[in-house]
């Protein structure tokens, strides 16, 4: 009787972490799955917003995705990684899964979340996965400067902007081809840089003195794009 | 090496959705067999949910981020109590079992007063409730309170009312059922009249094209008949072409006949005429000087004259300019250059150069005594001799051969 009462209080579940609510939703305990969505919808927003670049299809997304998360909660094994590591994960894959459908106009495609690979999705990717916004940030920055400008042009204006290939290739007075290479070559580069990074720093924390604040940026132009984010990384 | 480079880039790209249709396809058949390709794949996609995650605009107006807030957490809170995670089912499976149960039974209930014969397709007692089961957590048994009574409870009382819902839904579908019945029996009825209607137009065709195969040979053996015809028609205007060439020539042989029997005729005439004159035309040189005879008249008194004359030169009249007219005159006449035309001349017999004219106009030949030949222009009409006489035969004589 204790038990249920305290796990209904909404101030008690709110001080759970994820893996105690996550048992708590398997239970039945709807609450405990509110208090998730409380913590994460936000990110969840965010991602599918930076995406698909429409707030509909971002908060049609989210709702859909939470319902999903909610009935296949039994797949959730917190030795996998941590649920809002899945949780974005998931995102991610839908929200690509939709721009492309978006894009194509084609029937809807999307895999379900039970037919994704279940190794991909738990895999505890040591880069950026687990990450907070602000630490997430400072990694991109730093691989941004890895790369040369063209790459860095095409891949800051692919994810801060939210450009198209065919935009950025207009920008960058190149083929759609040539600025699929770039953001491709940039993204190799990053990954590469960060995932060795991610093996000798694993231990390390991120230094709050470099924060960006990347999702402020309005202007169009890619060279002051690049120039700024260079700026501030310095 | 170099194969497995493009699958590099088609990784990376994948992880962002930027592979075409086709790209994607043969990427995703290439992955199923590389780890590495996957491992890429999972590495850039964290990578790049980072990425997008750090330049996701930020939303300025906090009152519009709370009312997004509390609108998808209301729809999302709206839909969960139809979710029973599975570890409940487990856990209280005899009162599930029971809610099961009086949905399967209300369900056939609602069948059996719609009295539909058939078997449906749908069946709503198959019809899921979205369960969640937990495969791991297997909580302690304990006495149930009133507290989860009560929420089992809510859970049955929510299962009725899926129960409820899904038979309603079960009744349109039937009625749907109904109407599609009926509109496939429509079809049917109509597709039946189509096929009719085409068996009786393929019919038509199949006898149109006969007649046409039939038209079809009897053209062509109006044709070959045809050609027939007209190689027998070609054959007989040959033939006729010949029979009229015969004819042509058997006409010339008559005519020839004809004139010969109307010579002898007219010779016989001539021979048994009483009062006949033969006379020896006299020849006159350039200055009208009488020279030797170069023909002989016929002429029997008031009756006909026969004029033949030799050797006139026939260059004279070759080109048809000049013509040889014989003129008749008396010579007791004061007026000795009134002469009366007679005709003209034709060739007789080219072999003998001979020229011959006849005049049987009883009436002049009373009147005259003379008759004289001139080399007349035969372009223009004449009354009178315009030419020097060639030859002159003189009839005042009693008749030579009475």
């Amino acid at each position: 009787m204790i038990f249920w009462k305290r796990l209904h209080a909404p101030d008690q579940l709110r001080s759970l972490p994820d893996e105690e609510l996550c048992r708590e939703v398997t239970k039945g305990n709807h609450l405990a799955f509110l208090v998730l969505f409380d913590r994460y919808w936000q990110d969840v927003f965010r991602l599918a917003y930076s995406v698909l670049r429409n707030k509909a299809e971002a908060e049609d997304l989210v709702q859909g995705l939470f319902l999903e998360v909610h009935t296949t909660m039994l797949r959730y094994d917190e030795e996998r990684g941590s649920f809002r590591t899945l949780l974005l994960r998931y995102a991610y894959t839908r929200a690509i899964d939709q721009r492309r459908h978006l894009e194509s106009r084609r029937y809807y495609t999307s895999v379900q979340i039970e037919e994704l690979d279940p190794e991909v999705l738990a895999r505890d990717v040591s880069l950026a996965s687990g990450l907070s916004l602000e630490e997430g940030t400072r990694l991109i920055e730093q691989g941004l400067e890895q790369l040369d400008d063209k790459q860095r042009a095409a891949v800051t204006a692919y994810f801060f902007r939210g450009l198209s290939v065919n935009e950025i290739a207009r920008e960058l007075g190149e083929s759609f081809g040539n600025a699929r290479h770039h953001l491709y070559r940039g993204l190799e580069r990053m990954r590469r840089v960060l995932a060795s990074k991610g093996e000798t720093e694993q231990s390390s924390e991120p230094e709050p003195k470099v924060v960006l604040r990347l999702h402020r940026r309005i202007s169009k132009q890619v060279a002051p794009e690049v120039s700024g984010v260079r700026a501030r990384s310095i | 090496m170099l194969e497995h480079d493009r699958f590099d880039e088609f990784a990376s790209l994948a992880a962002v959705g930027e592979l075409s249709p086709e790209e994607r396809e043969e990427f995703l058949r290439h992955q199923k067999t590389c780890a590495q390709c996957r491992e890429v794949v999972a590495e850039t996609s964290s990578l790049a949910a980072t990425a997008f995650l750090a330049g996701a605009p930020k939303e300025e107006d906090a009152a519009l981020e709370g009312e997004r807030h509390r609108r998808l957490r209301e729809g999302i809170a709206r839909s969960l109590p139809a979710v029973v995670p599975v570890s409940l089912i487990e856990r209280y499976k005899h009162l599930a079992a029971a809610g099961v149960a009086a949905a399967f039974l209300l369900g056939a209930g609602v069948g059996a007063a719609v009295g539909l014969s058939r078997q449906p397709s749908v069946t709503f007692v198959k019809t899921p409730v979205v369960v969640a089961s937990s495969a791991k957590t297997e909580a302690p048994h304990s006495a149930i309170g009133e507290d989860e009574s009560a929420r089992l409870q809510t859970v049955v009382a929510e299962l009725e009312k899926r129960v409820e819902q899904t038979s309603g839904e079960n009744q349109a579908l039937r009625d749907k059922l109904t109407l599609s019945d009926q509109h496939t029996t429509e079809l049917e009825t109509r597709l039946s009249e189509v096929e009719k209607q085409s068996n009786a137009q393929a019919q038509e065709v199949l006898q149109a094209h006969n007649d046409l195969s039939a038209a079809r040979g009897e053209l062509s053996q109006a044709k070959d008949s045809l050609s027939a015809s007209q190689g027998k028609i070609e054959s007989l205007q040959f033939a006729l072409g010949d029979k009229d060439a015969r004819l042509a020539e058997v006409s010339a042989s008559v005519d020839r006949e004809r004139q010969m029997l109307s010579q002898g005729r007219e010779i016989r005439d001539i021979m048994g005429a009483r009062d006949l004159h033969i006379v020896d035309v006299i020849d006159r040189d350039g200055n009208g000087r009488a020279r030797k005879a170069f023909g002989r008249a016929f002429y029997t008194q008031g009756k006909s004259l026969i004029f033949y004359a030799f050797d006139l030169p026939a260059k004279s009249t070759a080109d048809g300019k000049f013509v040889y007219a014989a003129w008749g005159s008396n010579s007791n006449n004061l007026n000795s250059k009134v002469a009366h035309s007679l005709g003209i001349f034709y060739n007789d017999d080219q072999t003998q150069h001979r020229w011959a004219m006849k005049f049987d106009d009883p009436k002049l030949l009373e009147e005259i005594d003379t008759v004289f030949v001139t080399l007349e222009p035969a372009d223009k009409p004449f009354a009178t001799p315009t030419g020097k006489p060639l030859l002159e035969a003189y009839f005042g004589t009693p008749p030579n051969h009475p």
